[in-house]
């Protein structure tokens, strides 16, 4: 039930956000060369001669009616702006997550179990080097290696799965490794540092004792029970990945949820961006709520009055 | 366990790295080895919000429409104008009342034959409810004489009238009555319908244009291709105009032969391009002039010798350096508001004090128009980034010369709402080019638009009205020579330096040529 405070809030601060910022989209979509009255008309034609507070409830009934409005530059309903993006930036986050999960696992696993290994150390020094390389820079790396020098992938654009399945993995290839890693590096470092742990732990002794092999503690006992701070990581990972999507999709030119808020802006598309934010922090919340929920599944101890 | 785990990392990083994509490259389709329709694939860095010609006057749009629409007339390669859908025209003896013959047998996109009610339909749109409708404002009636003759009266005279027809910002392309008459809203495709050798096949919002031949294209054989008009057809099956927003994925895209065409490269490019094997570098010139806006509606710019101070105190080489990244190639310096390229156009009137730096002058007139100190807002931005790197030396130029300025870093919907707000001393701008002289004289007439900031000067407005007024192309040649000596003496603002833009293309592109608008007309692959 806290969640509709949280969205009144957001709305608000999406509404006020991006009107705080100086720029008329009339302005723009008419160009500096538009004369006075053709953007007072414009302005008047997008309801954007009335006063703030009245802009404000309009906007509100409308989306509590369920009606995000008409984006200024696009002219589509933004709802469909939204859902027609919206396959593009999810496929983008899942292979990312993906790349992070199965990059940042094994390798926080593999670590653990050798500490201070030179493949402890080396592990976790590329996962620093990976955390503080800012994506759009590994991103662009990524293109003049594999798509530029060696011509392995496309460096730019997106197919949808259903017109090619091939063309569709080729083209997530890159932007889901230069959005993942970063995060599989985190991942790693968490994997690592909560698998330490639980393999200092009585129970994974007790198990030793038993004779049971090797894999099966690490696989079995100990990994199971660092699942949770994993999955925090995960969980928050999926969120970061998703803001990050913005930088991505713009380096590679993927036409997704990012791309669109980023254009949005830079156009002063108000409803258009109020409609991205407003759906952007729903998926942060109901992500949250994800997490929560299994927290509870995972931990026993963790209930929920 | 530990083993396993190994083999597990070692399988990912393959996957990932080796023989993945490998193997993904050989199920896709290779870009180099697509048989079948001839489609050139270019990489845009615009986006536009509608694509009806009559309704806006971006760059892109302008580029689109001559592919798709034809007007009674456009413009020469000499940027004079040239005949396309009129056969013929006539002008009576006072010079306002224009008749015009049509090409008979001319095929819209939807095959229908264009008659000269297409014509008056078009044209009455255009002025009422078209982006330039302004230049168009003498147009008192247009007449149907006969299905292929139709009759423009003007309220007076106009020498500027053919040239307003003509003119490709915002172009009056002629489309079919039933679906231009009364359209006071952008049109949409497919009501897009137009006589050019490319219609519009599809168009897929901030992704992708795609042009597709015009089988039924009725050619203009009366002279050979030249400008925007003349004998021009459709080589390829397809133009895909792909909107790719980083100019170094553009690159890396026509490096991989994923794009045939990218536009508006980043200048460091060029070396890279020229030493290509498989690409060539595409010098765009004429593109823009880049200038320096001046507020004359408030201190100090409002007083002509602190405009002047400004003009004789700035080493535009230096500045164009700055602009292009040190390459000549892409900075042109010469006094005229028209392009050399613009042969009917240009003139050199200002030689002696366009780029003559001269500091104690500067500083003698800045403290004879009583300049009191107060720092100047030098507004620009950095999503057009030339725009930026052209403010960046202005600065310490003119604090050298004594004004304090301020730099003011917005984005670009920023800078135009300050601007408008009129809250700004100077700004960085560009000026695309204008074919047709009148479509830029906003920023020189008295009171004409906001855009002139204040500037009012009666000589200037008396040359612009001789422009405007004068049918004899020499003539209006000259008025527009008068009012460049006038610019040169009271500065409404200050002309920086002639930029051109980088696009690279494949060397498989057959028949490209370059002119202020890229024409993918005659050109095969």
């Amino acid at each position: 039930m806290l969640l509709v405070p949280a969205w009144l809030i957001m709305g608000a601060a999406a509404f006020a956000l991006i009107r705080l910022i100086p720029g008329d989209p009339a302005a723009v979509l008419l160009g500096m060369e538009a004369t006075p009255q053709a953007v007072a008309e414009l302005r008047a034609r997008l309801g954007l001669d009335q006063p703030l507070p009245v802009q404000f409830v309009l906007w509100l009934t409308r989306v509590i009616q369920g009606e995000l409005g008409r984006s200024f530059f696009l002219g589509q309903p933004v709802l469909d702006a939204i859902l027609g993006r919206l396959p593009v930036t999810l496929s983008l986050t899942a292979a990312a997550l993906a790349c992070a999960v199965f990059i940042g696992v094994p390798i926080g696993i593999r670590a653990a179990t050798r500490p201070n290994s030179p493949s402890d150390l080396g592990a976790m020094a590329a996962a620093v080097v990976g955390l503080s390389v800012p994506d759009f820079a590994l991103g662009l790396g990524l293109i003049v290696l594999f798509g530029v020098s060696l011509q392995w992938l496309p460096v730019s654009g997106y197919v949808p799965l259903s017109r090619s399945p091939a063309g569709f993995v080729q083209h997530l290839v890159l932007p889901a490794l230069a959005l993942g890693m970063p995060q599989g590096a985190l991942i790693a470092r968490i994997t690592r540092s909560s698998m330490l742990e639980a393999l200092g732990a009585d129970y994974v002794r007790t198990a030793r004792a038993k004779g049971l092999a090797e894999p099966a503690v690490v696989g079995w006992h100990a990994f199971r029970n660092t699942l949770i701070h994993v999955l925090t990581v995960v969980g928050s990972a999926a969120v970061v990945l998703l803001g990050g999507a913005f930088v991505v999709e713009t380096v590679f030119n993927l036409p997704g949820l990012g791309n669109l808020v980023v254009m949005a802006v830079k156009r002063r598309d108000y409803p258009l961006v109020q409609g991205c934010l407003l759906l952007i922090s729903t998926v942060v919340i109901v992500v949250n709520l994800v997490v929560d929920v299994l927290y509870a599944y995972l931990d026993p101890q963790i209930r929920y009055g | 366990m530990s083993r396993r785990s190994l083999i597990a990392v070692l399988f990912v990083f393959a996957g990932v790295f080796g023989w993945a994509p490998g193997w993904l490259a050989s199920l896709g389709p290779s870009p180099a080895a697509a048989q079948g329709p001839k489609i050139l694939r270019v990489a845009t860095d615009t986006n536009l919000p509608w694509l009806d010609p009559h309704m806006g006057t971006a760059f892109t749009l302008r580029e689109l429409s001559s592919h798709v629409f034809e007007g009674l007339v456009t413009i020469g390669e000499d940027f004079g104008v040239i005949p396309q859908l009129a056969e013929s025209w006539s002008v009576s003896g006072d010079g306002t009342e224009y008749t015009f013959k049509l090409r008979p047998g001319v095929k819209f996109h939807n095959g229908r034959t264009v008659t000269a009610e297409d014509v008056k339909a078009s044209i009455d749109r255009f002025v009422q409810f078209g982006a330039r409708r302004g230049d168009l404002g003498a147009v008192q009636a247009v007449t149907v004489v006969d299905p292929l003759t139709v009759r423009i009266s003007l309220k007076q005279a106009q020498g500027s009238f053919l040239g307003a027809l003509a003119n490709p910002v915002a172009l009056l392309g002629i489309m079919p009555k039933e679906l231009v008459q009364g359209a006071k809203d952008p049109l949409q495709p497919p009501q897009l319908v137009g006589t050019g050798p490319f219609r519009l096949a599809q168009w897929v919002r901030d992704q992708q244009i795609t042009l597709q031949r015009f089988d039924d294209y009725t050619r203009d054989r009366r002279i050979p291709a030249s400008g925007l008009g003349g004998d021009r057809s459709a080589l390829l099956d397809e133009v895909h105009i792909i909107s790719t927003g980083e100019s170094a994925t553009r690159f890396a895209g026509l490096e991989r032969g994923d794009f045939d065409y990218a536009m508006a490269l980043a200048p460091t490019a060029f070396e890279r391009l020229r030493s290509s094997a498989t690409l060539d570098a595409i010098v765009l010139k004429p593109f823009t002039q880049v200038i320096l806006q001046l507020n004359a509606n408030r201190a100090p710019f409002n007083q002509v010798k602190a405009r002047q101070a400004v003009s004789r105190g700035l080493d535009m080489e230096s500045i164009m350096r700055g602009v292009t990244g040190n390459q000549p190639a892409f900075y042109r310096l010469q006094p005229s508001l028209f392009f050399p390229e613009q042969r009917v156009w240009h003139n050199t009137a200002g030689e002696d004090v366009y780029n003559r730096k001269n500091v104690d002058l500067a500083r003698r007139l800045l403290k004879e128009s009583g300049y009191d100190g107060r720092p100047i807002a030098l507004v620009t931005n950095r999503d057009i980034e030339w725009l930026y790197r052209a403010a960046v030396p202005v600065q310490p130029q003119l604090e050298a010369i004594g004004f304090k300025v301020e730099l003011v870093v917005r984005d670009w919907p920023g800078q135009i709402a300050q601007q408008k707000e009129g809250n700004f001393d100077m700004a960085t701008n560009g000026i695309s080019t204008r074919p047709e002289p009148t479509g830029f004289d906003y920023l020189f007439r008295c009171g004409a638009s906001y855009e002139a900031y204040g500037y009012c000067d009666p000589e200037m407005d008396k040359a612009l009205a001789a422009g405007v007024r004068e049918r004899e192309p020499e003539r209006r040649a000259q008025a527009y020579a008068q009012a460049q000596k006038q610019f040169y003496e009271t500065v409404p603002l200050v002309k920086i330096g002639d930029m051109f833009q980088l696009d690279g293309a494949t060397k498989a592109l057959k028949g490209y040529r370059v002119f202020f608008l890229r024409r993918f007309w005659n050109v095969s692959k």
